[in-house]
């Protein structure tokens, strides 16, 4: 078994691993519900996320957290997608509603129970949970690198080659 | 430098093996054909999925690289020794015939494991993917038992043609109804049946986990610990066949 040739190939492999990287766009579109959409990026990706929606009359508010950080945005917007931890959830908006309720009182009287309506006015807080119109998500990841060491891979790689050909050169002197 | 008389015959084992290409070729092949397990990671929108897809059996390069590779020792190397009856010129080598066996599973089984764990591992430090641990013994456990069933078929049969075929028909049929099996126990929900048929095909059980159906975990666990028993019994009865072979 020559070592010579175990290490040249080894160097090979790893020059080839710090240098290749996925070019090919992968794409995916998400319609966005009452659940927030997580992503989790790596360091070796790089993407973007289009936001958009269908409506011309209404405008979308969402909540974009990176890491802990929110912000808030109205749709349509575009996200340059850097590492950690990416969420995109609906902004739950909470107005007042007047609401009115019919309430039936029945009082005792001398000459009998008469029941009155009494109108009583409220005040309810709803919360909007849903989206009302459609919000699309386009995830596009267009550039994966295979290692985020790139440096420290290379120059592994050129190292194992170069000791290979040392190695190949004190094999050819021996024999 | 006079080396011991073991490590000479370990020597003579391994080099009728793995001659002249075949570690060059095999072990960089592994390591760079992991480049999958980053592609199906970024198509998965980097989640579990990705990663259980690009570690399934005859999906993965490297595992199926590390399966043939173990497979053709066993059957071609070792099996045809025996089939030849070749293999006498080992037993009449000077030393022991457990420590002839030990040295044949070695090179025959347990290096193609190494170089696809050590390959392996160093990709996923290199590319910082989380390959779940679970997933990895996944693979070794199943890697074990098919390689043990296939050395006690090829020490019973002692027939080159009738072991490959054999091995094959009987591995892919575990494999394959198995999967099918645990896949309808899902559909109908009969979860405590898949403790026992777990064993057969475990990733059908890791794609539903990485989907986010159901947690499967007590059944895979359960499923490795029966491969891990069946592999053990399978060796073991290897051993012993190997001990009383008489040529």
């Amino acid at each position: 078994m020559k070592l010579s040739g175990l290490f040249l190939a080894f160097g090979i492999a790893f020059l080839s691993i710090s240098a290749i990287s996925i070019n090919m766009q992968v794409s995916n579109t998400v319609t966005l519900t009452d659940k927030p959409f997580k992503l989790t990026v790596p360091s070796t990706a790089e993407g973007y996320i289009k936001i958009t929606e269908n409506s011309t009359n209404v405008t979308s508010y969402l909540i974009i957290s990176h890491d802990g950080i929110n912000q808030t945005i109205k749709a349509p917007y575009f996200i340059s997608l850097t590492r950690g931890q990416w969420i995109v959830k609906i902004y739950k908006q909470s107005y007042p509603k007047k609401v009115i309720k019919v309430i039936n009182v029945t009082e005792e009287l001398p000459c009998g129970n008469v029941t009155r309506q009494i109108i009583q006015n409220f005040t309810v807080y709803v919360n909007t949970t849903n989206i009302s119109y459609p919000v699309y998500l386009q995830i596009v990841i267009s550039k994966m690198q295979i290692t985020p060491y790139t440096m420290l891979v290379r120059s592994l790689g050129i190292a194992l080659f170069l000791i290979g050909l040392a190695v190949l050169v004190i094999e050819r002197l021996h024999s | 430098m006079k080396r011991s008389r073991s490590f000479q015959i370990f020597s003579v084992i391994f080099r009728e093996r793995y001659r002249e290409p075949t570690l060059e070729l095999t072990i960089p092949t592994m390591l760079v054909s992991n480049i999958f397990l980053t592609a199906f990671y970024e198509r998965s929108m980097f989640q579990l999925l990705g990663i259980v897809l690009a570690f399934v059996p005859m999906i993965s390069v490297s595992e199926t690289l590390a399966f043939a590779l173990a497979l053709r020792n066993i059957i071609f190397v070792t099996g045809d020794h025996i089939s030849r009856g070749s293999i006498i010129s080992f037993i009449t080598l000077p030393i022991k015939r457990e420590t002839l066996f030990l040295f044949i599973y070695v090179s025959d089984v347990i290096l193609p494991y190494l170089f696809w764990t050590i390959t392996t591992e160093v990709y996923s430090l290199l590319s910082n993917i989380p390959v779940p641990t679970l997933l990895l013994l996944t693979y070794t456990t199943g890697f074990f038992f098919t390689e043990n069933l296939i050395l006690l078929i090829t020490l019973t049969f002692k027939s080159t043609g009738i072991s490959t075929l054999l091995s094959i028909f009987i591995t892919a049929g575990i494999f394959m109804f198995g999967g099918a099996a645990i896949y309808y126990e899902v559909i109908y929900k009969e979860y405590s049946l898949i403790y026992l048929t777990s064993f057969a095909n475990p990733y059908v059980l890791w794609i539903f986990e990485a989907l986010g159906t159901h947690n499967f975990t007590p059944q895979i666990i359960s499923g490795l610990l029966i491969e891990l028993f069946l592999s053990l019994f399978f060796l073991f009865v290897s051993y012993v066949k190997f001990l009383r072979l008489e040529v």
